[in-house]
């Protein structure tokens, strides 16, 4: 026991079901903002905080995973286990287990509970969400609940801070002792187990002698509606996507204005020449060419947000059990999948909620085909050159809607080749799904995790893509040779020239040189697609110097073959669309891969399929579209 | 080389300076198993 010396921190674990809101109560007691939502699964890996107790005790406290037994087989739940028995690399073994349950699905969680209670450590059961419990009709007591158990209960409502000071006091130092029930206890099984809670239950908790119909059941009975519940799931997409577009072309145009007014006060400043160019192309055109793309990106995260903090999430993964079952995935692989249309990387880890290796396996090698946030700043740049001017935004939401449901299906339909190819599990499985009752969003923790989002892309904007945008427009304006006009500078320069090289691999695709060059350059990072579009694209053939200032959309919707014909056609943004959605252009997915799976063959192979598979579609649309346009 | 280009190349040897630097520091003190993806380097 590391705690027991005056001077040194206790090491507390928080351990309970999926969905107790362990995470929200590590948030409050520690002041992190560990991400939480209102369905299982969220939380994958252990996480470390601490904090003092009212009597000076300084706390280490490890936020475990969900998970339903210490017996569990998927990797989340073997690692709450080897937490709870000190057995995690970097971690002590704890002093005293916090157990947290939801109120108002006591007797469940409380099978986990008897448990920790079992294997002798101090437990302090945490009863969160007491609220819910009670307007649902439940009547506890908490004092009997403590005297059933053995051990200090304290009701909370930890996503609002109430009964923290309680819980902390009941920290007191030294910690009470392991329950005097355990050794009654000790080599109960899991029907023993059950009648005992079945016992406190009766005893501790009583239900109304009628079932009430709560709202979140009569609003069940539309959203898990076989018809409705479809009808409502696509509408919600839907929404999402359209206010994506409508929301954001106010605060896009402010950014527009932005840029305008520091690229006209640098021209004024410098005179005209290399150094000016440096400045108003490459920094200015590369990073305001991503950074545009900021308020989408906030009202993306705002809406999975708030999906996810209503409860509407674990519905949704109800749904899709269905299909997902079709694709030789369960309902558990429909979460990290959802989790990858934010990023990757976090859908790759929440895969870990999965006890089958090999469902495991083949949700990982799909989950980069759900378009993650770092392609919006590319299809955002490209959906409305598909489209008039006049067109209105639900026509950009349709799209967008089919450019998200083309990788989800393009994913289902190679993950069922690769559960076909990996071959059936062993042993009988189960999807076992909590549907917890809907609640007001957490905004505070919203708006901190959707700035924190805000953040990271602005930085990345301001340090890599800035960077980035200087290397490219470096490569694009050397070697010089003097007396030449702008456009056959570009083509005597590194990057003109690479171009050229490239030109004869993508044409088959509808891209010429500069694209080719702009998508190779976006395997460093997908939006570096923006900036070199804007490095690239910074002056055509004839242009003033009125018109070279002017927005990216504006100047690659002008750009002509050497010809004099159009270069983003609609078949090529179609082309270059379908290459986006496919291709893994991602390096730190390609390593958190490698880790998940156990292999590097893994990420390797993913890879290369899946540029593969980005060449061969955008060149059999471009090929088959060419036949009829 | 007037000023402009000795103040483009400051800029262009700066960044290539720093990129280099940064591959040279994350491959020594990255974390092990840390794919330096969006939550890299978060306290979790």
């Amino acid at each position: 026991m590391s705690g027991n010396g005056m001077g040194e921190a206790a090491t507390v674990v928080l351990i309970g079901n999926p969905n107790a809101g362990k995470s929200t109560l590590f948030n409050a007691l520690t002041g992190a903002n560990r991400k939480v939502g209102n369905y299982a699964g969220v939380s994958v890996d252990a996480a470390e905080g601490g904090f003092y107790t009212p009597h000076g005790k300084k706390i280490r406290l490890l936020d475990l995973p969900g998970c339903y037994s210490l017996r569990g087989g998927s990797p989340d739940e073997q690692i709450a286990a080897e937490g709870l028995m000190g057995n995690l690399r970097g971690t002590n073994a704890p002093d005293l287990a916090v157990c947290v349950v939801d109120a108002s699905a006591l007797e469940r969680h409380l099978r986990l509970v008897l448990e920790v209670i079992d294997l002798g450590l101090p437990v302090v059961v945490v009863l969160n969400k007491v609220d819910l419990a009670e307007n649902g009709g439940l009547r506890l007591d908490a004092q009997l609940l403590s005297e059933e158990l053995g051990v200090p209960v304290v009701p909370m409502r930890a996503d609002r801070g109430k009964g923290l000071l309680e819980l902390k006091q009941a920290l007191r130092f030294p910690f009470p002792a392991g329950s005097r029930v355990k050794a009654a206890e000790s080599t109960a099984g899991v029907a023993d187990h059950q009648a005992r809670i079945l016992q406190i239950c009766e005893t501790a908790a009583r239900r109304p002698d009628e079932d009430q119909l709560t709202l979140s059941d009569k609003l069940d009975r539309v959203l898990l509606h076989p018809v409705l519940g479809w009808v409502a799931f696509a509408a919600v997409m839907f929404l999402v996507m359209w206010a994506i577009f409508s929301f954001a072309g106010i605060p896009m145009g402010w950014i527009e204005a932005l840029q305008g007014l520091v690229s006209g006060w640098v021209e004024g400043m410098l005179p005209n020449g290399e150094l000016r160019s440096l400045v108003v192309d490459g920094m200015i055109g590369g990073v305001f060419g991503v950074l545009v793309f900021l308020p989408q990106i906030i009202l993306l995260f705002l809406f999975i947000g708030l999906l996810e903090s209503s409860g509407y999430m674990a519905r949704a993964a109800y749904l899709m059990d269905g299909i997902m079952s079709r694709a030789g995935l369960s309902g558990k692989a429909f979460l990290p999948l959802f989790s990858s249309y934010a990023c990757a990387i976090p859908g790759v880890m929440a895969t870990r909620t999965i006890d089958s290796a090999k469902e495991r396996l083949a949700t990982i090698f799909v989950a980069p085909w759900m378009s993650c946030s770092a392609r919006l700043p590319v299809y955002f740049l490209i959906v409305p050159l598909l489209l008039h001017e006049s067109e209105g935004t639900w026509k950009q939401a349709v799209i967008l809607f089919c450019i998200y449901a083309t990788g989800t299906i393009t994913a289902l339909l190679v993950a069922l080749l690769l559960r076909m190819k990996l071959g059936k599990d062993e042993g009988q499985r189960s999807f076992m799904l909590e549907l917890p009752p809907y609640q007001a969003p957490q905004w505070r923790y919203i708006f901190r995790h959707v700035a924190e989002r805000a953040m990271s892309f602005i930085t990345k904007a301001g340090t890599v893509i800035l960077g980035l945008s200087i290397l490219l427009w470096a490569l694009s304006t050397y070697p010089r040779q003097a007396g030449r006009n702008e456009s056959d500078a570009l083509a005597h320069s590194a990057m003109g020239r690479m171009g050229s090289w490239i030109e004869p691999v993508v044409k088959p695709l509808g891209f010429d040189g500069r694209i080719g060059t702009a998508v190779l350059t976006s395997f460093a990072a997908r939006e570096v697609f923006n900036s070199s579009l804007a490095v690239l694209f910074r002056v055509e053939e004839g242009e003033s110097d009125e018109e070279s200032r002017s927005l990216l959309r504006d100047r690659i919707a002008a750009a002509t073959w050497p010809d004099g014909r159009k270069l983003f056609t609609p078949l090529t943004l179609i082309s270059l669309l379908v290459f986006y959605i496919y291709a893994l252009q991602c390096l730190p997915t390609s390593a958190v891969v490698a880790r998940e799976a156990g292999s590097l063959k893994w990420a390797v192979g993913q890879f290369l399929f899946m540029s593969g598979f980005a060449y061969l579609a955008s060149f059999l649309v471009y090929q088959i579209g060419s036949l009829f346009l | 080389m007037n000023l402009q280009d000795i103040a483009v190349w400051t800029i262009v040897g700066l960044t290539i300076a720093i990129f280099a630097w940064r591959m040279f520091r994350s491959r020594s003190t990255r974390k092990p198993g840390c794919g330096g993806g969006c939550d890299c380097g978060k306290k979790r």
